[in-house]
């Protein structure tokens, strides 16, 4: 008979453990002798099965030769990781990634069976959907199992390890800008950026990793309600009944519209720009800057003219279609 | 007798179970029914005078376990929102227990097939193992540091990323 919690070692005594196993089925057979059903074997053979990993609980404390089946439960402390693998293993699947690192941490048991947890698949999964076949020729893929042989649990790791906002983060980030109600939100997962807009009228464009703003544009005299974006294209609507579109080179976007402007947003040094900045704010400035909103407009204003080359059309109604930008800025790294 | 007999009301017949150390229960019917395992000895007509005899199961948890079964089948069906709010405060006292009993209670409830009850002493020991360090860990679960010092300092470096403090959102504005 298998002992279901298995220790990898300091196994002392499966000799007694197998001894009392052997009673167990012994008592049970005789209790269970006027059950004449199928469904009833089942159970008598469960409760034999529990009742192996059950005794071995109170192992280490009393006298393990003689057949006392009460004593189990008044025994002194006991073990966790003497419950049954089943029983712990639902345990660890309440717990978040973080949480099952530092269990694993506790003991050689818990260690197995924290890292092999299916958890850890279910965690990679929810986060970023199977993960695409290997690109790699060697082997077939295993059903159920991941690309490259690794585990579920190094796959994760791995993948929380590249996209560090996550790391120790998994309260929820606050992306703060826009000064009405948020109407649309589009993740542009591939290109790790997150589009939003509402009634403020201006779409911003974030780095979903770092969280920080990369861009904004200016407002567009109405209420956003739908975005859609791909690595080429980024699409707006909005109450106005004009349809915006951006299209993005290389680690620029070039807008555009049905206004007839176009923009080129150099982002990746906007997000560098971005970053010093944040560093160098303190909670005071932010605090007025809030208070006095329309300061704070001009001054990004000022700040996005520095890498946004804007050519505005005169008459924007006209819907004349002619594109002109330049980009006066050398590109340094690209982040699309 | 260890009576544990509070009367559901909409129950015809008592059931009697006893415990692995000889100890006799009696509950509703209704309450037994939420236990799989009992269910079926009933449908089995398995439940004699002498009592299903649960060879796994204490006289302490079982005990415990009527109570819950007790409490929750007399308010299984038609529950208003009070009555969820205080079935609720009822399970969070219910589990309220040391960590033997809560073993007690997971073996037990897991053999017995009460499925509300396994859902809540599995949810109450991960509760505890949360926040804790792995030595915490240890000691509130009374577990061996069997890793040898080379060992535990690799493992240790492999899960470094889970001991990282928590950074405070990064805020825009």
């Amino acid at each position: 008979m298998d002992f279901d919690c298995s220790k990898a070692r300091g196994d002392s005594s499966s000799v007694n453990r197998s001894c009392i196993a052997t009673e167990g089925i012994l008592v049970q057979a005789k209790s269970f002798t006027h059950c004449r059903k199928a469904k009833q074997q089942n159970s008598v053979s469960t409760l034999n099965n529990q009742k192996c990993s059950y005794e071995s609980l109170s192992e280490p404390k009393k006298n393990v030769g003689t057949n006392d089946n009460g004593a189990a439960s008044v025994c002194d402390s006991r073990c966790f990781t003497d419950l049954p693998a089943a029983l712990v293993c639902e345990v660890l699947e309440r717990l978040d990634p973080k949480e099952l690192g530092i269990v694993s941490c506790v003991s050689t048991l818990l260690h197995t069976l924290a890292t092999d947890h299916q958890g850890w698949k279910k965690f990679y999964c929810e986060r970023w959907g199977l993960p695409s076949p290997p690109v790699t020729l060697n082997g077939p893929l295993v059903p159920g199992g991941t690309p490259d042989w690794k585990s579920w649990k190094t796959l994760f790791v791995e993948r929380e390890f590249r996209s560090k906002s996550f790391l120790g983060r998994f309260s929820v980030d606050v992306l703060r800008g826009h000064s009405e109600d948020v109407r649309t939100v589009f993740l542009l997962a591939s290109a790790n950026l997150i589009f939003t807009g509402g009634n403020d009228s201006v779409i911003r464009m974030w780095d979903m990793e770092e969280g920080l703003l990369i861009d904004k544009s200016r407002p567009l005299c109405c209420t956003i309600r739908a975005i859609a974006a791909d690595t080429r294209l980024l699409v707006t609507a909005g109450t106005n009944a004009f349809i915006q579109c951006w299209r993005a080179v290389e680690d620029r976007i070039v807008c555009g519209g049905e206004d007839g402007a176009v923009k080129v947003w150099n982002f990746s040094e906007a997000l560098e720009i971005e970053k010093r900045a944040q560093a160098l704010r303190s909670m005071r400035q932010e605090n007025r800057m809030r208070r006095k909103k329309a300061q704070v407009e001009m001054n990004a204003n000022g700040r996005r003219s520095d890498q946004c080359s804007i050519a505005m059309k005169r008459n924007q109604l006209k819907g004349d279609k002619s594109v002109t930008w330049h980009s006066k800025r050398a590109v340094n790294d690209k982040l699309l | 007798m260890a009576a544990a007999t509070d009367d559901a009301g909409d129950s015809n017949e008592m059931i009697r179970v006893v415990s692995s150390d000889g100890e006799h229960f009696e509950m509703p019917e209704a309450a037994a029914n939420l236990s799989l395992v009992l269910r079926h000895m009933i449908e089995d007509d398995c439940a004699d005078a002498a009592g299903i005899p649960l060879a796994v199961v204490a006289a302490k948890p079982l005990a415990k376990i009527v109570d819950y079964c007790t409490k929750h089948a007399a308010k299984s069906s038609g529950l208003t929102i009070e009555e969820a709010e205080e079935l609720k405060r009822f399970d969070a006292e219910f589990i309220e227990v040391d960590t033997d009993m809560l073993y007690d209670l997971l073996v037990a409830a897991d053999f017995m097939g009460v499925e509300g009850l396994s859902k809540l002493a599995v949810q109450r020991t991960a509760d505890l193992i949360k926040g804790k360090t792995p030595e915490q860990n240890r000691e509130t679960f009374g577990i061996v540091n069997d890793f040898t010092p080379e060992e535990e300092e690799e493992i240790c470096k492999e899960n470094e990323w889970a001991f990282q403090i928590t950074k405070p959102p990064s805020r825009l504005c």
